[in-house]
């Protein structure tokens, strides 16, 4: 901001110089108002673009955290936690926005010094009416932009979950469809954006206004100062200058200003919460009037090393629900979990792998002999050419391997990091009956685990225990 | 394909409305020519005061700045909301395009990209296109048209006709500035083109460790996740700081060119008519600003080209098929081949599915079986053998007849939020009643049903109502019975019995190949009934 009251003084000088016919001096501070220019854009914009960048980054490095809790497929996307990086990384712009318009203040002082107080008055007066006037073209925009941000979220998780399900829409002939209805959210979007964009536009119009009269009256006072002979040229032109330069800096600030509250907001988002750890027990783990949300029924049990749990009833009665509240990935609707601080393996058809080598899906980046990789692979039916060479890559939606050696690869990695706990939702359903065997044997040579299954009919393992839940 | 090629041919592309188009370029030429103006003409005001050329003329001028003050806003106004609305139509039509385009892909070609991958494409690149009118082509031209007056200004205003070689200087001065920014381009979308690269690759790691960490944070390996996620931030944080850097450098330059100008000024040393020199001098001064919206414009021109590249490798040329569905509807695999890399899957089926006829495929995991029916439906390619309905290869009926009388329930089936007519529909008119069809197998709807997180056993369930919704001739379904009792196995495969449809299924359900006409196994081995 200083530098560009330092600009405008030059401008002045320019201006005066040629006026009083000495155009080597005019042409200096051409140079001189030329340089002061470039410093102030790159100053200012190399400093918003690097501090916006380390914001950005330091964000990005919490993602991993908020990914430990499960979320519904058309959230996978995690366009909540992008937005919110951006909005956040909008927040140092806005600090030197705002300092701009603090120091703004020492131009009202150049314009003292350079015109009388009349200017002066003008403006401080012309500025307590548009202050207030910015604030309220902020305030109103902004209720607009939050739901046009709300729109857009409902267009992207609506695109995710149809692009995920592209096949499945051609199947059903159903392209065309989701064209227009991807369509009809974009523009919805547009409509939302465009009512912000008028009122931040028609706001703008009467802040112009404001800023308009202003830049005019102190222009006229200092023109007659000018023709009365009361003022200089140089002078004359200085307090025009900065008054505009005063003037476009809270204009800035101003439009800005809701902004601010979206960089809050995302610093919100962004915060990592604590994940409901359930609290550590000595038995492999207790539940007690555990209730599901999905269905008001209540489990009650507890399990010990090789205790083999069995939770059968018909789908859709909350039996995934009560087992992602069992290792606290959600909130039970009532009741209590302790579990083993021991690793828990959870396999699920709904389970993903990682891009990356078949060794390292297993492994996880441990140190595991390849016998003992090999070994649990053959205990669990894994074996051919496709299971041959563990430096092969696989895709992350286990692209060219069936649900059911996708679910097996799952058990197998859960396997390799000596679970105290295996917890099976529903696997019989995508295995053979061969591989259901072969699975139930892998895990009665694993007697030290415990393992809790739910299934509507297609157990894998014998159980120990059974808890049968009815419609 | 040159960038710039790329660029011309995305905006043909666009075709938007041509009276938005010139509305948004005559208001921002306006808008641009009157703050020059303005700049301009504030200073020769106080010029002319200081001149005590009388009383009058000062007055005036003042009115005439003070009007073009107030109509600048309203001017910039009719200027965003047009160019915003090119933004926006063009938006709409390239997201759709983009659904159209994943909606044509073989499965093969879907599987190979990552749902992020084209997730970052559908939003972030289709919306880099909106900023080719708001950020780039109409300030961009409307800068240039405003330097243009300008400059004819400054050229035509000298009080002697010599003089019109300091109009020379600030030409000169402005043609380098845009020389260095067109210079500037190609190298750009080049660096620009990896950072989005890195950018996508980000968001593939986070809908992949989305779906895998709740699993490895309970292993305790979520630092292993955390790792993995972080190697691909290092990537896109130095690629974006890379890019930044070399911006920096041409923003550096840009004021150097405004050095010609003020060079031709110095070495022609005017000491008359000092309000024309005034004026040359601001409009130099000026131009920095005109420079920085020029930059701006480069800036979005390069993310806008990056982005039609990415578009434009999703694009795939169409097959041209047009026969109509045959009257006799059997369907019949010949010899049917799948291979993939060295080993062979499957090797000479044969399978006829005649109305009514049902057919089972059995086999281990990993043999092919879901591939067998992505085929038979028209959904992925094989590597030999036919497919035909009555005399008609399949791989030649149109698209939409193929889709009317073929049904296909993979084994994850998805798109289940909302009213369940518009989740079974989906666009169609169902020729069966679908409330029937739902309550027969088991799922209970009324007039304020709204689907949100059905589990496993409804979501199977209900993607085999709706495959049967228009009644197609043939079915195929990938084990549609898995996470189902068996009360709802039995009343699901009633269902398929009773809508006469020919059904290929596959399955490890005992129940379902008891139920099939036929059992066809796959790799060898013998059904596990």
């Amino acid at each position: 901001m200083l530098l560009a009251f330092a600009a405008s003084l030059a401008t002045a000088s320019l201006v005066t110089a040629a006026v009083a016919s000495q155009p080597g001096a005019a042409v200096a501070w051409l140079l001189v108002a030329i340089a002061l220019h470039a410093l102030r854009s790159a100053l200012t914009r190399s400093w918003s673009v690097a501090a916006a960048g380390r914001v950005r980054d330091r964000w990005r490095q919490s993602f991993a955290q908020h990914l430990r809790v499960p979320r519904p497929e058309g959230l996978r996307g995690r366009g909540d936690l992008l937005q919110a990086t951006e909005d956040a990384a909008e927040g140092p712009d806005l600090d030197q926005l705002s300092a701009a318009a603090r120091v703004s203040g020492v131009g009202l002082v150049v314009v003292v010094l350079a015109a009388g107080w009349p200017s002066a008055a003008i403006i401080v007066a012309l500025a307590a009416v548009a202050v207030p006037l910015y604030r309220r073209a902020g305030r109103r925009s902004q209720t607009l932009i939050q739901e046009h941000l709300r729109r857009r979220d409902l267009l992207e998780r609506r695109q995710l979950e149809l692009l995920a399900h592209a096949t499945e829409l051609r199947a059903l002939g159903s392209v065309e469809y989701a064209a227009t209805e991807i369509g009809a959210l974009s523009d919805h979007e547009h409509r939302a954006a465009e009512r912000a964009l008028r009122i931040a536009l028609e706001s703008s119009l009467v802040t112009e206004f404001v800023s308009g009269v202003s830049v005019g009256l102190v222009a006229m006072v200092v023109g007659f100062a000018l023709l009365g002979s009361r003022l200089d040229l140089f002078r004359a032109l200085v307090a025009v200058l900065v008054t505009a330069d005063l003037f476009g800096a809270i204009r800035r600030y101003g439009i800005a200003f809701h902004r601010r509250e979206a960089a809050q907001i995302a610093r919100r988002v962004l915060d990592v919460p604590d994940a409901p750890r359930p609290p550590a027990s000595a038995r492999v783990a207790v539940a007690t009037r555990l209730v599901s949300t999905a269905a008001p029924w209540e489990a009650t049990f507890a399990l010990a090393e090789g205790d083999r749990l069995l939770l059968t009833g018909p789908s859709g009665v909350g039996k995934s629900s009560l087992l992602h509240a069992l290792v606290g990935w959600s909130a039970p609707a009532s009741g209590t979990v302790e579990l083993t601080p021991a690793p828990v393996g959870f396999v699920s058809p709904a389970g993903g792998l990682l891009t990356a080598s078949l060794r390292d899906n297993l492994t996880l980046g441990r140190t595991i002999p390849e016998d003992a990789v090999r070994e649990i692979l053959d205990d669990l039916g894994l074996v051919g050419p496709r299971f041959h060479d563990l430096d092969e890559t696989l895709s992350a939606d286990g692209g060219g391997l069936s649900s059911g050696e996708r679910v097996r690869l799952l058990l197998a990695r859960a396997l390799l990091a000596e679970p105290a706990l295996v917890v099976l939702d529903d696997i019989g359903g995508v295995l053979d009956a061969a591989s259901r065997a072969r699975v139930a044997e892998a895990l009665d040579r694993r007697p030290q685990v415990a393992v809790i299954e739910a299934t509507a009919d297609t157990p894998v393992v014998v159980p120990t225990t059974r808890i049968e839940v009815t419609r | 394909m040159t960038p710039y090629a790329q660029l011309r041919r995305w905006v043909r592309r666009a075709s938007v409305p041509p009276a938005t188009l010139t509305r948004a370029l005559v208001a921002a030429t306006v808008a641009s020519v009157t703050s020059l103006g303005l700049f301009v003409g504030a200073a020769a005001l106080l010029v002319l005061s200081a001149a005590h050329p009388g009383l009058r003329a000062v007055a005036v001028l003042l009115v005439v700045i003070e009007l073009f003050a107030f109509l600048r806003s309203p001017i910039r106004f009719v200027e965003r909301v047009s160019t915003h609305r090119l933004g926006f139509t063009a938006v709409t039509r390239w997201r759709m395009w983009l659904m159209r385009t994943v909606g044509a892909w073989s499965f093969a070609r879907w599987s190979q990209h990552a749902h992020g991958d084209v997730l970052a494409r559908s939003l972030h690149d289709t919306e880099e296109l909106q900023d080719l009118w708001v950020r780039s082509l109409v300030p961009a031209l409307s800068s240039l048209a405003s330097l243009v007056v300008a400059d004819i200004a400054v050229a035509a205003l000298p009080p002697r006709p010599h003089w019109l070689l300091p109009a020379l200087g600030l030409l000169i001065s402005q043609g380098a500035a845009a020389t260095l920014l067109v210079r500037a381009f190609p190298g750009l979308v080049v660096r620009d083109r990896e950072r989005r690269r890195r950018r996508a690759a980000f968001q593939s790691q986070i809908v992949e460790l989305s779906r895998t960490t709740p699993d490895l944070d309970l292993l305790g390996s979520a630092a292993y996740a955390a790792a993995r996620l972080d190697v691909a931030r290092r990537s896109l944080t130095d690629a974006e700081v890379e890019i930044e850097r070399i911006r920096t450098r041409l923003q550096a330059m840009l004021p150097l060119t405004a050095l010609g100008g003020v060079a031709l000024l110095a070495a022609f040393r005017p000491v008359a008519a000092p309000l024309w020199l005034v004026g040359a001098a601001l409009v130099l001064v000026a131009g920095l600003e005109v420079g920085a919206t020029a930059s701006m414009a480069l800036d979005t021109a390069v993310a806008v080209t990056a982005a039609t590249e990415r578009l434009d490798d999703l694009d795939e040329p169409a097959t041209e098929r047009s026969r109509p569905w045959p009257g006799e509807p059997t369907l019949v695999v010949r010899g049917l081949v799948l291979r993939t890399g060295t080993r062979t899957l499957v090797d000479g089926v044969d399978l006829t599915l005649a109305r009514g006829r049902r057919i089972a495929v059995t086999g281990a995991s990993g043999v092919g079986k879901s591939w067998l029916l992505r085929v038979v439906a028209g959904l992925d390619a094989a590597d030999g053998g036919t497919i035909a309905v009555g005399d008609c290869p399949l791989d030649q009926i149109a698209e939409s007849e193929l889709r009317r009388h073929v049904a296909y329930v993979p084994s994850e089936p998805g798109l289940m939020r909302g009213r369940p007519a518009d989740v079974i529909a989906l666009g169609r008119t169902p020729s069966r009643a679908v409330a029937d069809d739902l309550a027969a197998v088991g799922v209970l709807t009324d007039a304020d049903t709204r689907w949100e997180g059905l589990s496993r056993g409804e979501t199977a369930r209900v993607a085999v109502v709706r495959a049967l919704a228009i009644a197609p001739d043939v079915v195929v379904l990938d084990e549609p019975t898995a996470g189902l009792g068996p009360r709802d196995t039995t009343a699901l495969l009633d269902l398929l019995e009773h809508s006469g449809a020919a059904i290929l299924v596959a399955t490890h359900d005992p129940a379902v190949t008891a139920w099939a006409d036929e059992v066809v196994s796959l790799g060898g081995l013998a059904p596990s009934a």
